[in-house]
């Protein structure tokens, strides 16, 4: 490999790394803290939260 | 309820992401089999030119590679953070397409990449060969596994709800993996990245000629992209054609939709070329029409009707009754499991659950649907006409123009005069961006024609997302577009760079523009 082409391997291999470094960002910024825990349960009550029975005080 | 401001920023954010994401994707997959076939005539002539061609435009592969590599990520992210209740509903079905697309990536795709940039001195002609194929086959399996993840919520068969799990549950791995619209969608999609691979080469090989540099590279370079794009880019137009015909089967709003087809016209439907839309009062004031076509198209008949819109919404009113009935008794079983009324009518129903759920957008209780609610959400069922009938005809029509730029390319290049035609040579430098504005419009009519779903007929888009902040959404959705514009900036930088130094850049003391230390 000429020392060109070695220079352009060099500079995309820092271009992953850093993209890599900057995805890492990203997710501890946005991502690490945004826990939506999802069972069958909490799905159940965000899709068919089941309805009063009739009579029930609502 | 979630509120809609959570909703359109997610979507937005998805969107976003999923587009920049394309903006590498097409080209991989298209360079690819170009460096195939590059190579194949090196192996077979052992003229060096092909080598030289093959690794000239491998390095503006590998630069793109490098680039868009886990720009897809963002999107898994995504599916964690803000549709966590989608990926609770379908992530049965949804991440096994989606992991063994991960393994594929790392294990066939990189790989191979690794050994095609490194083992040329290392491998013999026909070992190399093999590594290029193979790097393209895996390139190409990678989008089959994600199409077939996407197909599936564009025509979800082989699985089905449980109402103890509340999740989608597969049930026919094979029914998923050979459903005829990720199949469909396949194909069309990869024949449009090998027009966009076509494309680059063609047009960077045309503004050589136009400069009068390494004619002899470029004027071979121009021959192999012509053919390839010109055969690539009728699989487009006739995969694209087998794509509207399964969406037509499976997606009838979407076709209607992209047709503005307001009323259910008698056999065989024409197709409406332009018109002019007027979503208030549902028709088209003015349309020039092509008879047969849209029946032709759609039904691959000349007998059977494609519904209007209006037709449809009728439909999906009568499904969302059906689905109030549905979500009534999933709640009655939520509470006690061994209702047996609740189970039977449940059973009964369960076709248009998802009908019902969209009524979840307006009110909680969907006993307490009113006309005037069913009636938004009957509207909701459709998506707006007028992007999806321009979006589609843009993408139409720059197909067209493509064809017409491949199939004249490659007369000229027949005949030795791709050189002497400065017309044809500046026309193809215009038309670079034109794939990449039509894979990204194709995408808008797959995707935003699929609304107001994130699974079709099976799960609303409202009630897919996460209950996150606006505040955190702004601000995962600016860090997402600053690091993907970086990303392009250096990508174009990187590419004109390269393009400008051109083969000269592989210091082989054979072309113009050699590096001074060579």
């Amino acid at each position: 490999m000429r020392p060109d082409e070695r220079r352009l391997v060099r500079h995309l291999a820092w271009v992953v790394v850093i993209k890599l470094l900057a995805l890492g960002g990203l997710w501890w910024m946005f991502v690490r803290d945004q826990h939506v825990r999802t069972d069958a349960a909490t799905a159940a009550q965000h899709l068919a939260a089941p309805a009063p029975d009739q009579g029930e005080p609502r | 309820m979630i509120s809609e401001h959570v909703v359109d920023l997610s979507r937005l954010q998805f969107a976003a992401t999923a587009m920049y994401h394309f903006l590498f994707v097409p080209l991989t997959l298209g360079m690819v089999w170009l460096l195939v076939i590059m190579e194949t005539v090196y192996v077979m002539t052992g003229k060096t030119v092909w080598k030289d061609m093959t690794r000239f435009w491998g390095k503006l592969f590998g630069i793109n590679f490098a680039l868009g590599v886990t720009t897809g990520i963002t999107l898994e992210f995504q599916f964690g953070t803000n549709w966590a209740y989608y990926s609770h509903y379908v992530g049965d079905i949804f991440g096994a397409p989606l992991a063994i697309e991960g393994l594929m990536a790392f294990f066939l795709e990189s790989t191979f990449i690794g050994l095609f940039f490194f083992g040329w001195d290392r491998l013999s002609r026909p070992q190399h060969l093999l590594v290029t194929t193979l790097m393209a086959i895996g390139t190409n399996l990678s989008a089959l596994w994600i199409l077939i993840a996407n197909g599936w919520m564009q025509n979800p068969v082989g699985a089905e709800f449980s109402y103890q799990t509340m999740r989608m549950e597969m049930t026919d791995f094979w029914a998923v993996v050979f459903n005829p619209d990720a199949q469909a969608k396949f194909v069309h999609t990869v024949s449009a990245g090998y027009v966009t691979g076509a494309m680059f080469v063609l047009s960077i090989s045309s503004w050589y000629l136009l400069k009068g540099r390494d004619v002899e590279f470029a004027k071979r370079s121009f021959r192999v992209a012509s053919a390839f794009g010109l055969a690539s880019v009728l699989s487009v137009i006739v995969l694209g054609d087998e794509s509207g015909y399964t969406v037509g089967e499976a997606q009838q709003t979407k076709m209607a939709a992209i047709e503005a087809m307001w009323e259910t016209e008698p056999a065989p439907a024409s197709f409406n070329m332009i018109a002019g839309i007027n979503e208030a009062e549902q028709k088209n004031d003015w349309a020039v029409e092509i008879p047969y076509v849209m029946g032709i198209i759609g039904t691959r008949s000349l007998s059977k009707e494609i519904p209007g819109i209006r037709d449809i919404k009728v439909k999906n009113r009568e499904r969302i009754e059906r689905g109030i009935q549905a979500v009534i008794a999933l709640e009655a079983l939520r509470k006690h499991r061994d209702d047996k009324v609740a189970l039977e009518a449940f059973e009964r129903h369960k076709a248009d659950l998802g009908f019902g759920l969209l009524l979840k957008k307006y009110v909680t209780d969907v006993r307490q649907a009113t006309p005037a609610i069913i009636d938004r959400a009957v509207n909701d069922t459709v998506p707006r006409v007028a992007p999806m009938f321009w979006s589609f005809r843009l993408m139409v029509g720059l197909g067209m123009l493509m064809l017409a730029l491949f199939a004249l390319s490659f007369w000229t290049t027949l005949r030795g005069a791709c050189a002497h035609k400065p017309w044809l040579l500046k026309w193809a430098l215009w038309m670079l961006p034109t794939p990449w504005i039509a894979c990204e419009l194709g995408w808008v009519v797959a995707e935003y024609g699929r609304q107001p779903w994130t699974i079709y007929g099976v799960l609303p888009t409202h009630l897919s997302v996460s209950t996150l902040s606006v505040e955190s959404l702004y601000g995962s959705l600016a860090g997402f577009v600053g690091f993907y514009t970086v990303l392009l900036i250096v990508e174009v930088y990187l590419m004109v760079k390269f393009a400008r130094q051109g083969p000269g850049s592989l210091g082989t003391g054979r072309y113009q523009f050699e590096p001074a230390h060579a």
